[in-house]
């Protein structure tokens, strides 16, 4: 029973060297060429170009929100997919109305312009 | 029946009789969407207009509780596969919720035009948390519960905040979400355990699985404690009450008077169902704790009251300590049924009184800020006679005086007590009842106040709309015939009392 779980310590293991390990071996067969720009914070390679706590528009977050309904209502439609044929009518309708819903939202967001980006 | 992953699936639909069971809570979610769609074709200056449809819609739903409550016989039945109740209990308790959420429509458009407020998100997220409130109330299922605890939250934390300008309103918002969700996770937690520990979701399924004889489950008390943490912030009890005041305080007086009533009816009613009759051969476990909060609120509730300078703090702590005196109907329910009905008596009589003292700070606020500070009431009833008799008669049956809703429902929580032989905990409540009413009185009395020579008048009282009017003239009858009409409610609570959980058997 307990030995089951064998499989995952060894991964843990595995994981621990190889986040030990690498670094590690990194920084005794490297070079090491210090300079001003590569002490500052990595994104994605590019150099920084001023501080990061700044003031976001407010749009990012309604578009995060708006994106977090629709990614649950795929979440919702997924399982309903594997069963709508014994559901039947009944599993249409009961989908049918829900979406109708989240479609309504939709339509009441357009309208009072959440969707227009300035 | 198809296997997905080893677990049977039902693939069983449910019937027209099933939505007959949900038809309030169905009209009222339908009215939600319908009052979201109107507010984008209704013109500003016809806002008035929303507070109609949903008086409609709220109405409608009112008349499918009563309805309900004939057609769903002494036992009740269960819709929707277990998952909600249709008996007396939700049909008696819809209609306390339906009756706040009317009162706060009528009083609400006058107030949120001298404030400024008046947007038409406001009914629909009336609405929304009405709709949370109503499925609390009928759930017998896990995840029912849980989803309409965040329905009704979510919506409240939003309506708490509807003052977008003012700092007050914004802190209140934040504090109520953040709080508030904190709570939600001890319930889930709760929940899990529960779950986990019984293998069922359905309150009738649990009941059935605990009642069997066995060795004791440390997890499953640790569950039932933690669920109860959560429904003990819904009701603001002490020790779970620190952000009452700050959110009654913030929050526009309109939201408050609506969230100060139905939130506490709903939650005292999803406990009553859970405590009082699923988890009650656990009765000795939990019982003890929920002594200990309802002690705790009184005392809390009724001295932090005493030395409040804000009406709406007063009311938010006098609030905690009412939630203290129906705890101990909940506490003894499970040994003496007249502890539940007790509960449910006093719900109604709270719901009644309570709205009330709020409609009238709310129909007295005008421009500017709210009415809050004592000093804004002092002399009100020389110039507003009817609306400060109305305050003086709602903090009267507050504070439990004889021929109010108040007295009658202190009364039977306190028989309650000591017909289950816990004669201590009624005489704390008596106590602190007695402390309860030197704050209350001050506050009366304050409007009798007449002013210095040459005092400028502290506050502008805004005339009285005949809705707003209406609204306080209608709660102080209610206040008026639950004190002297006793036998009609008391029958009512006993039919409501009997089957809290159709299905059990």
């Amino acid at each position: 029973m307990l030995s089951d779980y064998a499989p995952i310590l060894v991964f843990l293991g595995v994981c621990v060297l190889f986040g030990a390990g690498v670094p590690l071996l990194s920084s005794l067969l490297g070079p090491r060429r210090p300079s001003a720009e590569k002490d500052l914070p990595y994104e994605s390679g590019i150099v920084p170009v001023e501080s990061a706590r700044r003031r976001f528009s407010v749009s990012f977050y309604v578009t995060a929100m708006l994106f977090i309904v629709f990614d649950v209502e795929s979440i919702f439609l997924f399982p309903w997919a594997t069963i709508v044929r014994q559901l039947r009518v009944f599993g249409v309708v009961e989908m049918g109305i829900f979406i109708l819903v989240l479609l309504l939202g939709l339509v009441y967001i357009w309208a009072k312009g959440a969707l227009t980006w300035e | 029946m198809s296997m997905i992953a080893g677990l049977p699936l039902a693939t069983a639909t449910p019937g027209g009789g099933d939505l007959v069971g949900l038809l309030p809570e169905v009209i009222v979610a339908v009215g939600f969407v319908a009052l979201m769609l109107m507010d984008l074709v209704v013109p500003p200056s016809r806002r008035s207009w929303l507070a109609g449809a949903t008086a409609a819609v709220l109405a409608g739903a009112f008349a499918m509780s009563v309805w309900g409550w004939f057609d769903a016989g002494p036992a009740g039945r269960t819709v929707y596969f277990g998952a909600v109740a249709y008996d007396r209990l939700s049909a008696f308790v819809n209609c306390v919720v339906l009756v706040s959420s009317l009162v706060t429509v009528m009083i609400s458009p006058g107030y949120l035009n001298r404030r400024g407020l008046h947007h038409g998100e406001y009914y629909a997220l009336l609405l929304a948390a009405t709709v949370g409130m109503m499925l609390l109330d009928a759930a017998t299922s896990l995840m029912v519960i849980f989803l309409a605890i965040e329905l009704l939250s979510i919506s409240l934390y939003i309506l708490s905040g509807f003052a977008r300008d003012e700092e007050r309103s914004q802190e209140a918002a934040i504090k109520y979400l953040l709080l508030g969700s904190f709570a939600s996770a001890f319930m889930l937690f709760g929940m899990a355990l529960v779950y986990g520990e019984t293998g069922h979701t359905q309150l009738a399924q649990i009941a059935l699985a605990m009642s069997h004889p066995g060795p004791l489950d440390p997890l499953l008390v640790g569950g039932v404690i933690l669920m109860f943490v959560g429904f003990a912030f819904k009701v603001s009890a002490a020790p779970f009450h620190f952000w009452t005041p700050d959110v009654y305080q913030g929050a526009p007086v309109a939201v408050t008077t609506f969230m100060s009533v139905a939130t506490k009816v709903a939650a005292f009613a999803v406990l009553i169902r859970v405590f009082d009759d699923a988890f009650a051969s656990y009765y000795a476990h939990w019982s003890s704790v929920v002594i200990a909060v309802a002690i705790i609120s009184m005392v809390v509730g009724n001295l932090a009251a005493l030395t409040q300078t804000s009406v709406k703090r007063m009311l938010a702590y006098s609030g905690i300590a009412q939630a203290g005196y129906i705890l101990i109907g909940v506490a003894v329910g499970v040994a003496v049924p007249l502890g539940v009905q007790g509960a449910l008596y006093y719900l109604a009589a709270y719901a009644v009184t309570n709205i009330g003292a709020f409609a009238v700070v709310t129909v007295m606020s005008g421009h500017g800020e709210d009415l809050d500070s004592y000093d804004h009431l002092r002399g009100l009833w020389f110039r507003r006679p009817y609306v400060a008799a109305a305050l003086g008669f709602f903090l009267l049956s507050l504070g439990g005086f004889p021929v109010t809703a108040g007295f009658f429902g202190k009364f039977l929580v306190f028989a309650a007590a000591i017909a289950a032989h816990n004669v201590a905990l009624a005489i704390w409540g008596i106590g602190t009842s007695a402390v309860s009413i030197f704050y209350y009185l001050r506050v009366a009395l304050l409007m009798f106040q007449r002013r210095e020579e040459g005092e400028e008048q502290p506050y502008a009282w805004p005339r009285t709309s005949l809705l707003g009017g209406g609204a306080v003239a209608a709660t102080a009858a209610g206040t008026l015939i639950l004190g002297t009409a006793v036998p009609l409610l008391l029958t009512v609570v006993q039919l409501a009392q009997a089957g809290t959980l159709p299905g059990a058997t």
